[in-house]
């Protein structure tokens, strides 16, 4: 079969095969942006390179920007968080799975940039070797760095469509909803996650989960490594500071099996103390909080959307105290 | 800027509606052109420039060509063309390769160089375009064509946008005399090539980045395990991908190219029907083999130099066209593995007939093809020569046997399913035309068949990813 032809047929009836084609996928499209509005589902964005490239662009010279993966990303609002903290603008730069390293350079290197870092404490990302998380987060500003002169229009049209149709969200795209109901066995009842235009997402749990880190945790670093690393990350750390910026390290409030396995393998009573005393940060730990009791995160380590704004608040008023806004 | 973004469709949507207007033809041309020239300079402006040399460059050497009184003059012109273009191609695509290879050839020599840093940024399309321009020169050197008075027109042929960046690598002699009459589609073209660009689009964003690319992707890990399973399903996958990603992209080009009252020429005819790599190779990518054929097969004496000649013509294109595809090793045998099945297809057929006389003949030659093919398809595909090389293995057993790392089982049926119907499609329909089967399909199983299509479009996401035969 010639795939393509240089000489050219009418089609019979063209116009009015394409006349159904336009209907039947009108027709199918709306039928299923329904069903799942009726399960529940809503328009997510997602998280993609573009989204993270256009927030990468907004990091104004004395931003908060809020770098990490998944507990930061999906655990605070930075919207809120700006708001909270009178105005101040807040960038998202946290990505799911992704390890901080990679952002961390890029501020640095950004002479422009002294602002407020955030950075989230993970001990894989900040112990192990992480080649896999690295090499996400790597990808992602590569992808900027790259993007095609049109790529800022695309991205912006792409996000009418996904802003208004549920559709269009990660969890219903054909293969990720094949590969939930193979493992379900039923189909999904609602968004787990929604991801918004500031780049925060909100999860919205159908069930508890025993979630463990370990299966994630690749080799630690040997002595001379971490010493490499946290040589890097002093010289990052003092690029930002020379410029009047300020550096914070933050660790999120984490539960059950997660906690119990971070504790086994990177105790955080030893191992906080050696980051604190190799890098010249700001510390906020969940463990000195009065309110550290009273979430109940249902995988261990991610808020539901219910409890977002709380922690949102807590994590403005210790940057208020550490950093003193 | 790509086919499968909204974008584009902006941008088609506005070139469409100037070029059906009742402005002249001169204008359009002009507005086509400088369109053209927007698609291309979306992904990286300062690359127009180069676009512009081989443009200027090969328009004035034809004219002075064909002004020529003597043969040498004529040599000169031909040479600076080939100069001009190839130069640039080897300076922007291979500069690096070269200098990587004599810094490493001096090193085994025991001398220590370390080459400057040699980080160009590839321009999109430049071997397309080039092979393009050079098709139009060496066919006025040639005495096969008039050189052109209009820069516009020979400029059109260039960068006329469908075909730009990715092909089908249109000869000038094709496309130039289209630029003669004022073109514009009809309503039986818009409906033909709306048509083939759903398909090319389906093709593109469901089939090969939707569901085949991420098989791929996890089979072809760097350093990682590969066992048995994973590496024929990534590889088998692979061969999808590339086949659904690049047709699909000829597709749309047709489909735009008709749109606009143009027509272009083909590029697959169900490639993994084929029996045989002489077959094989008159079916896939079939812009690049005739015009490897017609200028570089042809004139180093093709087949008529007897056996070991013809040979040695056949390896020589087969590395060039390996080499053409990208600046790296395995490129080059990927080239070679297909140079040298070729030259064995050879020896083994002789003067039997070429269609198999019996099933099991057929079925073993097309299966024979494709299976080897494959095998070629991994080192195309492969990141390094080490990863390659421990597919290869892992592929005749001597991979890990750790259980599939590469996708989940999903994914992996998936996969397999859309694999088995593209060859059962190929094989079934191998010497059909796709238009044929259009033509042959009632209106509403058309119409319902491309509904389905742009449903699935819609719903499948996987990202933009951008056509694979755009890095070359």
């Amino acid at each position: 079969m010639h795939s393509s032809t240089s000489s050219f047929r009418a089609l019979p009836d063209g116009w009015s095969s394409l006349l159904i084609a336009a209907l039947f996928a009108i027709a199918a499209l709306g039928s299923y942006e329904a069903f799942w509005r009726l399960r529940g589902f809503r328009p997510s964005l997602t998280n993609n390179e573009a989204l993270w490239c256009e927030a990468r662009a907004k990091v104004e010279s004395d931003a908060i920007v809020l770098i990490g993966s998944s507990r930061l990303q999906l655990g605070i609002d930075p919207t809120l968080l700006g708001e909270t903290l009178g105005g101040k603008s807040v960038v998202d730069l946290a990505l799911e799975g992704a390890s901080f390293v990679p952002a961390l350079d890029d501020l640095a290197a950004d002479d422009w940039f002294h602002g407020t870092v955030v950075i989230e404490y993970m001990p894989r990302h900040w112990f192990t070797f992480d080649a896999f998380s690295r090499g996400r987060a790597q990808e992602f500003l590569r992808a900027c760095l790259t993007s095609s002169l049109v790529g800022p229009i695309e991205n912006r049209l792409s996000r009418h469509l996904d802003e208004r149709l549920a559709l269009m969200g990660p969890e219903l795209q054909l293969m990720s909803l094949l590969s939930y109901v193979a493992k379900h066995h039923y189909v999904p009842a609602s968004n787990h996650e929604v991801l918004r235009a500031d780049r925060s997402g909100r999860l919205h749990y159908a069930e508890r989960s025993n979630r463990s880190e370990a299966q994630f945790w690749e080799r630690s670093l040997s002595q001379l490594a971490l010493t490499e690393r946290f040589d890097h990350l002093r010289n990052d750390v003092a690029a930002i500071r020379r410029r009047g910026g300020r550096i914070v390290v933050y660790r999120s409030p984490i539960q059950s099996t997660v906690l119990q396995d971070e504790d086994q393998r990177f105790p955080a009573r030893e191992w906080l103390p050696r980051l604190t005393n190799a890098l010249p940060v700001e510390l906020i730990d969940f463990d000195a909080w009065p309110e550290r009791d009273s979430f109940q995160f249902p995988d261990g380590e991610h808020p539901d959307d219910a409890d977002v704004p709380r922690l949102t608040a807590i994590l403005a008023r210790e940057l208020g105290r550490v950093v003193q806004y | 800027m790509v086919f499968n973004s909204l974008v584009f469709v902006v941008f088609f949507a506005v070139v469409a509606a100037f070029h059906h207007s009742r402005a002249p033809w001169r204008l359009k041309k002009l507005v086509l052109l400088a369109a053209s020239w927007a698609f291309y300079g979306a992904w990286n402006p300062p690359f127009l420039l180069l676009l512009w040399a081989s443009t200027v460059l090969d328009y004035y050497c034809a004219l002075a060509m064909e002004k020529a009184t003597s043969p040498s003059r004529r040599k000169f012109f031909i040479g600076l063309s080939l100069v001009g273009n190839l130069g640039m191609l080897a300076y922007f695509k291979y500069g690096k390769f070269v200098v990587d290879n004599v810094a490493a050839g001096l090193g085994a020599l025991g001398v220590h160089w370390t080459p400057p840093a040699f980080d160009l940024a590839l321009p999109v399309g430049i071997s397309f375009y080039t092979f393009h321009t050079l098709s139009y020169t060496l066919d006025v050197y040639r005495g096969e064509l008039a050189a052109r008075r209009s820069l516009v027109d020979f400029a059109m042929a260039v960068s006329f946008f469908p075909q730009l960046v990715a092909g089908p690598i249109m000869r000038a002699a094709a496309f130039l005399p289209q630029l003669e009459t004022e073109k514009r589609g009809s309503r039986e073209q818009w409906a033909n090539g709306l048509t083939l660009f759903v398909i090319g689009l389906f093709q593109k964003m469901v089939l090969a980045d939707g569901i085949l690319a991420p098989a791929v992707d996890g089979a072809f890990v760097p350093d990682g395990t590969h066992s048995f399973v994973d590496s024929w399903l990534g590889t088998l996958a692979f061969s999808g991908q590339i086949f659904f990603d690049f047709a699909g992209y000829s597709l749309c080009a047709l489909g735009i190219a008709r749109c606009l009252g143009f027509e272009l020429m083909d590029n697959f005819n169900s490639p993994y029907g084929a029996i045989g790599f002489s077959d094989f190779w008159r079916r896939w990518h079939i812009s690049l083999s005739t015009w490897l054929r017609d200028y570089l097969y042809i004139p180093l004496g093709g087949n008529r130099g007897g056996r070991r000649r013809t040979d040695i013509n056949l390896m020589l294109t087969m590395l060039i066209g390996g080499l053409w595809h990208g600046a790296s090793w395995a490129f080059v045998v990927w080239g070679g593995l297909h140079g040298i099945y070729l030259v064995i297809e050879r020896w083994v057929r002789g003067s039997r007939p070429t269609e198999p006389t019996s099933v099991v003949t057929f079925a073993f030659g097309i299966t024979a093809t494709y299976v080897l093919t494959c095998f070629t398809w991994v080192f195309f595909r492969a990141a390094d020569f080490t990863t390659a090389w421990e597919m290869v293995r892992a592929m005749v057993g001597f991979g890990t046997t750790l259980p599939g790392q590469t996708s989940s089982l999903v994914r992996a049926a998936v996969s397999v399913v859309v694999i088995v119907g593209m060859l059962w499609t190929q094989v079934r329909y191998r010497k059909h035309h796709l238009e044929d089967i259009l033509v042959a399909m009632s209106p509403v199983r058309r119409g319902v068949m491309l509904g389905a299509m742009l449903f699935t479009i819609a719903i499948v996401g996987g990202g933009q990813r951008a056509f694979i035969y755009f890095q070359f």
